[in-house]
């Protein structure tokens, strides 16, 4: 990375680790929330921008993960450490068998995969009521101690350990998209037909990608069971598979930053403009329409356009 | 028995439905050996290399890669056998760099694909193949440029850089000099003349100087079939290929 890149990235991490103590709650709390479906957004951009491969059924890593930690707090009062290890094993999982699936389609045919495979998890939340509580979810998560005797049930010391995870999920995917694997996931991206030719296993690679992405979906998922407290098939649902893809494509598809920021601006959306209008998802939409017209590639796509 | 040929395409036939667009071919290619497809528009050539290069799969016949049946393989597996193509229509990754099209046909038949936990800076001897490639093929200069902003002659020699990447040795050249200027076809017929003579070369041609200057073999297909098969002079001679391919019938 060049240093006329990484000034910026690294003012913005210091800015990320000093502020929260001086934050209103109500603005951490939404900075929580930002950072939590950041990690999602990052992780569908592994398959949405660098392979090329649009998954509407992203929720369901996500919200397995989220059932798991909110399963395995309420009625087996297990450990954080044991509560996120189980939850990015049962998203990796799912992903495994989805992926088994999904990544014989290609184009629109993979997007109603995906979008059945996750409904159906929806379904199992929504009718396996002795597991999952049905529709009325599962509420009283507590928030985690990571050692004996450290909470975090304090807003401030959880928003830490959600930067912290951020930071980690970043810095994992920002390695895999400039390995030699990460290339090998554009080239599938740009011309699937020549990578075969070049000797490439391309349902391999595309495979991979579907698990890794589903794993830090996970991460998420298991994050946002503890922030809110509460989990419900609304975590599944299609909205948030397509929450997450807006996200992507707003920020920028094939840019690590770009869905993180894609993230922030549809969270902050959702929680400010509510306040004042029943009607925010017409303006998100009219943003989204906004983008797509005068910046397919996304924000940070145009501003790197505009740069070069 | 002779050592094994580079390739032997064996009663090899493909229907699409009713059309036989390629018909119980034969064709045997020696290890070093020069070899020259021509035929007029619909001949079947194209689908013969997508038989062979594994695309296409046959509806009857064997191909034989170095004494390996490959005829059930897909294509990656023979390209890690020693098979390479170029496409007739460029096939590269328009939106990535010059250097990274060679960074994906050089790590395509090695391990180091799968590696995910390095960066691929870190790799220093395939940016080295990438660069000496760069320079095998004349585009010394262009590595930091985005593909789809070359000129038409220069994607056609990354075209064939890509097919060289992994070092194969047989190499299928559909049509390299396609729609090139006279000096672009001749600098692109000189790399190709210069290539390695450990390799195969099977080449898919309009241009007959390209062809005649390159090939020292010549096969001749027609509605499928091979009609003539041998040298330059031969096939020049042929009067059924004059008749239906020269045409000066």
């Amino acid at each position: 990375m060049t240093r006329r890149r990484a000034i910026p990235l690294v003012a913005c991490a210091a800015l990320l680790l000093a502020a929260p103590p001086f934050l209103p709650p109500y603005a951490l709390t939404l900075l929580t929330q930002i950072l939590i479906y950041a990690i999602f957004a990052m992780s569908l951009d592994l398959l949405l921008g660098y392979t090329g491969l649009a998954s509407l059924g992203h929720a369901a890593y996500f919200g397995v993960a989220a059932y798991v930690v909110a399963i395995l707090t309420t009625q087996y009062h297990a450990s954080f450490w044991l509560c996120l290890c189980a939850a990015l094993l049962a998203a990796s999982a799912v992903a495994a068998v989805f992926g088994l699936i999904a990544i014989r389609a290609a184009g629109v045919y993979f997007l109603m995969i995906t979008l059945a495979l996750g409904m159906v998890i929806w379904g199992l939340a929504f009718r396996w009521v002795s597991l999952t509580m049905g529709d009325n979810g599962i509420s009283g998560i507590a928030r985690p101690s990571i050692l004996p005797g450290w909470s975090l049930a304090r807003p401030v010391p959880f928003h830490y350990l959600t930067l912290f995870a951020f930071f980690i999920a970043f810095a994992l995917l920002s390695v895999v998209v400039r390995s030699p694997f990460g290339l090998s996931l554009r080239g599938i991206r740009e011309t699937e037909r020549r990578m075969g030719a070049l000797g490439y296993q391309v349902w391999l690679h595309k495979y991979l990608a579907f698990v890794l992405s589903g794993a830090f979906a996970g991460l998420a998922g298991a994050l946002w069971a503890y922030y809110n407290g509460f989990v419900s098939p609304v975590e599944l649902h299609l909205l948030t598979s397509v929450e997450a893809l807006l996200m992507v494509a707003l920020g920028g598809p094939g840019t690590l930053l770009g869905p993180a920021l894609g993230a922030a601006i549809i969270v902050l959306f959702k929680n400010l403009l509510s306040i004042y209008t029943k009607r925010w998802l017409l303006i998100l939409g009219l943003v989204y329409i906004g983008v797509i017209v005068f910046a397919p590639k996304g924000i940070v796509g145009a501003l790197r356009g505009a740069r070069r | 028995m002779t050592v094994a040929a580079a390739l032997a395409v064996a009663g090899v036939s493909r229907s699409f439905g009713g059309l036989r667009a390629v018909e119980k071919v034969d064709l045997t290619l020696e290890p070093g050996e020069r070899r020259g497809i021509i035929g007029p528009n619909g001949a079947g050539k194209t689908t013969l290399f997508n038989l062979i290069a594994g695309e296409v799969a046959p509806t009857a016949g064997r191909i034989v890669l170095f004494g390996q049946d490959v005829t059930h393989l897909a294509p990656q597996r023979r390209a890690a056998l020693g098979l390479a193509r170029t496409f007739q229509i460029n096939t590269l990754f328009p939106n990535l760099t010059v250097t990274e099209n060679l960074l994906l046909a050089v790590q395509g038949t090695t391990p180091t694909k799968l590696r995910l936990h390095r960066p691929l800076s870190s790799y220093r001897d395939l940016h080295q193949q990438a660069r000496s490639l760069l320079g095998s093929v004349g585009l010394e200069g262009a590595g930091e440029a985005i593909a789809k902003t070359l000129s038409h002659g220069e994607q056609r020699q990354l075209e064939v850089a890509l097919a060289l990447a992994s070092r194969p040795r047989v190499l299928l050249l559909d049509e390299p000099t396609a729609g090139l200027s006279l000096a672009e076809s001749q600098r692109l017929t000189s790399l190709l003349k210069r290539l390695d003579r450990s390799m195969s070369l099977l080449v898919i041609e309009h241009d007959m100087d390209v062809v005649f200057g390159l090939a020292e073999r010549i096969t001749v297909l027609h509605e499928g079939k091979v009609i003539a098969e041998g040298d330059r002079d031969e096939v020049r001679a042929n009067a059924l290929v004059a008749d239906i391919y020269l045409g000066t019938g």
